[in-house]
């Protein structure tokens, strides 16, 4: 029995994901590592039952759920980069064929479908105890993965001014703090001026918006909006990305 | 003319092992703000070639190989690997860094199968190129273990493994033996060996004096990000004075004057507690003993060695390799 139970020991080891990719080595690690993986789905479902659960006003339960997931896909994603960057992987990296920036997009594209995975059930029970439409929940559900390419790709960015991975915890909430601000998540959207035309650009305030809508509230902006300012969002920020690869690979 | 490739790879490269240039550096300088750095350094590398980099800690080995790297540029100067630029280079180098980690949830093939990947595309190359090198790394038995379980020797051999898994036309290892047992150094000395004479060319950035004098075919002394010297380890050798080294390690203080005065004592570099004696002469290591074990000091430790490559830096530039830049 001792030596059958080695044997499928040995058969799971073996079976494990070869990556062949950065998207593959993420998925790899993510799996080399199932109990981070379970708290990191949970926490945030224990979170975001507790505020529906519990009757939280829709404008700040969206406002918290909101910023979760800003910080779940923008503090990811700049620890991952900065320590690869002390252990030498980035410069390994850049010393690879392959182009810069399908490498880099290709790394944030993953990482931003690991944290779709992880806040997708946050959705989900926002839309089982919210009681909005299933077209409520492909808005809300399309413009989270849009906004965590957006924050997947801040967290990226952001290293380039961080020394350490620890002083990049501080640079994130340090960028994403005026972000969210001027996205009206606490304050709520002005009718008109310049902060209206930055919230109306700015992913944070239609991923709020589109929460608010899904828990029943009346959101910000119509769904179609919020779909495509979220979408252009994240196709700015994957060629600002892509633009910025050389020097986010080759920083020291 | 040889060929080398990897199946999948992007690109023949053909070389000439005896006379074609892997990599060449013209008047390259890059400093940092702080006045370190290198440069201007110029070097040749030939294909099939094993050459050294040796200087002090913080004198421009790093800079220089990531240079030699392409991941970083020149503010001046030229660098160009098999006559072309740094983006054609790339699918030939591999590159090993010092303190370079990979993540403790992978296990070793995981790893090392990622790096592959990165230069051959067929899936059975990679497996089979990825088991071969671990295998003859000495990491086999440990392949499928997380490298979270790993020493740090076995990180070591991991990241080395990593940068010749794709049997690349010019490796760069930095520190190679830092960590390794004398077994991993062996094994390591005849793997670069045998990349010489498929035609791979290796520069590693190393001050250990006896692997570099075992693999290397010509050593550059880098000094304050200058290049003072390259040559082949026996050129260099052979400009050493006759005689034997002694390093002596003295509690309370080297006598160093007096060590300078014992008859047959050529040279004398000490410093607080130690002090590198070079003498020629049959009754000399009697003395040396007496002096460093007089009254006010008491002598610790006493190793005899031949002349090596770090009393051809002493010579060369007047300080130890061990000195920080």
């Amino acid at each position: 029995m001792i030596g059958d139970a080695g044997a499928l020991r040995a058969a799971l080891r073996r079976s494990r994901v070869m990556p062949r990719s950065l998207a593959g080595r993420e998925l790899a690690i993510a799996l080399s590592r199932p109990r981070a993986l379970a708290i990191k789905a949970g926490l945030p479902l224990a979170l975001a039952v507790v505020l529906v659960a519990g009757d939280a006003p829709t404008f700040w339960a969206a406002m918290l759920l909101t910023v979760l997931v800003a910080m779940v896909g923008a503090v990811g994603t700049a620890v991952t980069v900065s320590r690869a960057r002390d252990a030498g992987f980035l410069t390994r990296l850049a010393a690879t064929p392959g182009s810069r920036p399908r490498l880099l997009i290709g790394w944030v594209l993953a990482a931003a479908g690991i944290d779709v995975v992880q806040l997708l059930p946050v959705a989900i029970a926002a839309w089982l105890t919210g009681g909005g439409g299933a077209t409520e929940f492909a808005v809300l559900a399309t413009v989270l993965a849009a906004t965590l390419v957006v924050t997947n790709v801040l967290g990226c960015v952001i290293t380039l001014a961080a020394a350490t991975a620890a002083e990049v915890l501080l640079d994130v909430v340090v960028l994403l703090a005026p972000l969210l601000y001027l996205g009206g998540l606490f304050t709520g959207v002005p009718a008109g001026g310049w902060r209206a035309v930055v919230a109306a650009v700015d992913p944070f305030s239609h991923l709020h918006s589109a929460f608010i809508g899904m828990l029943g509230g009346s959101a910000t902006y119509p769904g179609g909006a919020d779909v495509i300012a979220a979408l252009g969002a994240a196709l700015v920020a994957i060629a600002a990305l892509a633009g910025l690869s050389r020097r986010i690979l080759e920083r020291d | 003319m040889s060929a080398i490739a990897a199946p999948g790879m992007e690109g023949t490269l053909t070389v000439t092992p005896a006379a074609s240039v892997a990599l060449s550096a013209r008047a390259v300088v890059r400093r940092y703000r702080n006045g370190r750095g290198v440069g201007p350094v110029d070097l040749v590398l030939r294909a099939g070639e094993t050459m050294a980099l040796m200087g002090r800690n913080g004198c421009g080995k790093t800079t220089l190989l990531r240079l030699l790297a392409t991941v970083s540029r020149p503010q001046r100067g030229e660098v160009q690997w098999f006559g072309g630029d740094a983006k054609a280079a790339r699918a030939h180098l591999g590159l090993a860094l010092d303190g370079a980690l990979e993540d403790a949830g992978l296990t070793g093939r995981q790893a090392t199968h990622f790096w592959c990947a990165q230069w051959i595309g067929n899936r059975a190359e990679v497996a089979s190129r990825t088991g071969a090198v671990l295998h003859r790394l000495g990491l086999g038995p440990a392949a499928d273990e997380p490298v979270g379980s790993y020493s740090y020797g076995m990180r070591r051999r991991l990241a080395l493994a990593t940068a010749v898994v794709h049997q690349p036309a010019l490796a760069l290892l930095d520190e190679p033996t830092a960590g390794l047992d004398p077994e991993g150094c062996a094994q390591l000395a005849l793997l670069i060996a045998e990349r010489a004479q498929q035609g791979r060319s290796t520069l590693i950035a190393s001050n250990d004096p006896g692997f570099v004098e075992s693999v290397a075919d010509s050593v550059a002394f880098l000094e304050e990000g200058t290049m003072v010297r390259c040559a082949s380890p026996r050129e260099l050798l052979a400009a050493l004075p006759q005689g034997r080294v002694a390093e002596l390690v003295v509690d309370g203080g080297c006598p160093a004057t007096a060590l300078r005065a014992v008859a047959g004592v050529l040279d004398v570099t000490a410093d607080a507690g130690t002090a590198t004696v070079r003498f020629d002469g049959d009754h000399t290591i009697a003395a040396l003993v007496a002096t460093a074990d007089a009254p006010g000091g008491r002598l610790r430790e006493l190793r005899l060695r031949r002349p090596d490559l770090t009393d051809c830096f002493h010579d060369l530039t007047g300080r130890t390799l061990q000195e920080r830049a």
